[in-house]
């Protein structure tokens, strides 16, 4: 009886009593803080990679595009292989991992298109599609029938891990989340006849 | 003694003092937001100067004047215009000796750089490199042969809580137009 009569004299006292509540207060808004920051520093970083990765295609593109084609009844035609190492070489030089991707081999997959598949020191696989014979119809003035132009294809799918990933548990206790996004971009490129 | 004990008691402008604490800290967010962005600001100009300069090197001259690819001194004034035209000053611009490339005709490449003077940018001009040159092994097909303007521009970073200066690298490949 005394106990439960002090008890209740305590936490009375105790919501009445605001000392350090600041504390609490930061206690509560600093996971939101840090997701957010870590939020924005991660956007950041894989939109500066988007854009790399799409630097890296269009110059193999445009390289592959002026190439010869008398290579390409080959399993594996040189051409294809020298645009996958004109990929590689440019995401070495912008200081990307290139999962190993210089040393790939070809797939074929489809008509005139070739695959890599790169995933050595990388959270994901890293995909590069090299189509040389892409066809898209453009509708000219005055012709009636729409014109295939040639072109070639290069689409890279790049494994990018999340810092994110590491701090969401501070703010949804139990939050799993693969922390693994494929970023994807793509470039073609007319083949000049 | 006994003043010292009331004063440690007393909350009274506690939040004075309290802000004096994160008042440092807020501002360096604050401007390190701005700073931050003004880097990234200067990183894209400086890559922009560096392409137009790339683009210019890619070029041959013209048909008629025997086609000869600009000069290391041409293509620096190139990157030049383009400092100057966005307020950066080209005279704080240092070549990026860490880059290496193979050359087209074998072996490998050593950057080229522009005459000193004022106004000048010392970039580090790469002529007719292999941009595909694999990582390791051997040649794999026909090379991409281009050119690669690169250079470092000091930028300032101003915090509250320290400043410092953080070199950005410009780094543009282009494949020489056939």
């Amino acid at each position: 009886m005394q106990l439960a009569r002090e008890l209740r004299r305590t936490i009375r006292r105790l919501v009445r009593d605001t000392m350090g509540s600041n504390l609490l207060e930061f206690a509560v808004a600093l996971p939101l803080l840090v997701v957010f920051v870590i939020g924005m520093f991660d956007f950041g970083t894989a939109f500066n990679l988007k854009q790399k990765l799409n630097n890296a295609v269009r110059g193999a593109a445009r390289f592959g595009s002026s190439l010869p084609t008398d290579d390409l009844t080959q399993p594996t035609p040189t051409s294809v292989l020298a645009m996958r190492d004109d990929v590689s070489r440019y995401l070495v030089s912008a200081q990307i991992n290139d999962c190993a991707l210089g040393s790939a081999a070809a797939t074929p997959s489809g008509t005139l298109a070739w695959t890599f598949t790169a995933n050595s020191g990388c959270p994901g696989t890293l995909t590069l599609t090299i189509e040389r014979g892409y066809s898209f119809p453009v509708t000219l003035a005055n012709i009636n029938n729409p014109v295939n132009v040639i072109a070639t294809h290069v689409t890279i799918s790049y494994p990018f891990a999340w810092h994110f990933n590491r701090v969401i548990q501070l703010l949804v206790k139990g939050a799993t989340y693969a922390g693994v996004t494929q970023i994807s971009t793509d470039a073609v490129v007319p083949n000049p006849n | 003694m006994r003043v010292l004990a009331r004063l440690r008691r007393e909350t009274a402008a506690s939040q004075i003092a309290e802000a004096a604490l994160v008042l440092p800290i807020v501002f360096t967010l604050l401007l390190g937001i701005y700073w931050v962005g003004r880097a990234m600001n200067v990183y894209a100009t400086i890559n922009q100067a560096a392409r137009q300069g790339a683009r210019a090197a890619v070029t041959a001259s013209c048909a008629t004047c025997g086609n000869q690819p600009l000069g290391v001194d041409q293509v620096a004034d190139q990157v030049r215009v383009a400092l100057q035209a966005s307020r950066l000053d080209p005279n704080l611009v240092v070549p990026n000796i860490g880059a290496s490339y193979a050359a087209c005709s074998g072996g490998a490449a050593s950057c080229v750089q522009p005459t000193t003077g004022p106004n000048v940018p010392q970039i580090c001009y790469f002529y007719n490199v292999q941009l595909n040159q694999p990582i390791s092994g051997p040649p794999t097909g026909p090379p991409a042969c281009g050119v690669v303007v690169t250079f470092q521009y000091p930028y300032p970073l101003n915090l509250p809580l320290g400043s410092q200066q953080i070199p950005l690298t410009a780094q543009i490949q282009m494949e020489g137009e056939n």
